[in-house]
């Protein structure tokens, strides 16, 4: 029991190693960003849920502010339901690299 | 009739005034809830790389972000420490007029593909 917690933590710590490992590549999003640009490369688009709204700039935005927000509609701590959907097919990879291309454009 | 007319007018005067919100009050609330404390002075430049520019995002998009702070923790709320004390004294109104405020300051925020 003592072994099989000791591997656990580890194993945790390990997760924590490698997510702060985890570095935005903006090249390696083209790919991923599919999803995104339906939305966020509209000018004028509107989401109509709960509210009518147009849906956020992003380009030009902080690469850890993404970061957090995509993680907050991962976890659930941002109730959207579109947005749940998205966050939660994405890895941490995936949302460092979306994080960094969005921050980058100007 | 006439009168009709006038309060008519009136009214949708008044009430395009509260649907776009006003960005003088807006100033002023942003400056008694110090959001520049976090968000930086120029709204360009917050304190710190995970809290987001604010400055010439979309005003609706402000708006249904501050009102989904204040769900918070319900349906299609947003669940966050710092900002679930901030919003929480704030009318529908402050909300408008805080947008309004937010989305006039020249920003670096862009659309793009």
């Amino acid at each position: 029991m003592t072994k099989l917690f000791a591997v656990l933590v580890l194993a945790g710590a390990a997760n924590a190693a490698m997510a702060a490992d985890v570095v935005g590549n903006a090249s390696a999003a083209r790919s991923k960003i599919e999803m995104c640009i339906g939305c966020h490369a509209i000018p004028g688009y509107k989401a109509t849920f709960p509210e009518v709204f147009q849906v956020p700039k992003l380009g030009g935005q902080n690469a850890k502010y993404i970061e957090s927000a995509l993680k907050a509609y991962q976890k659930g701590d941002r109730k959207h339901p579109s947005m749940k959907g998205i966050a939660v097919s994405l890895s941490d990879q995936d949302i460092a690299d979306i994080a960094a291309y969005y921050a980058s454009q100007k | 009739m006439k009168k009709l007319t006038v309060a008519l007018m009136f009214a949708s005067v008044s009430m395009a005034a509260t649907a776009g919100g006003n960005v003088t009050a807006g100033k002023a609330l942003a400056e008694k809830y110090a959001c520049a404390t976090c968000h930086g002075k120029d709204f360009n430049s917050p304190i710190d790389p995970s809290y987001p520019k604010l400055a010439g995002q979309h005003r609706d998009y402000l708006e249904h972000a501050l009102v989904a702070y204040k769900r918070a923790d319900g349906a299609n709320g947003r669940n966050n420490p710092i900002m679930a004390g901030l919003v929480k004294p704030l009318s529908n109104q402050d909300i408008k007029d805080i947008a309004a405020y937010l989305h006039s300051l020249p920003g670096t925020l862009v659309v793009r593909r």
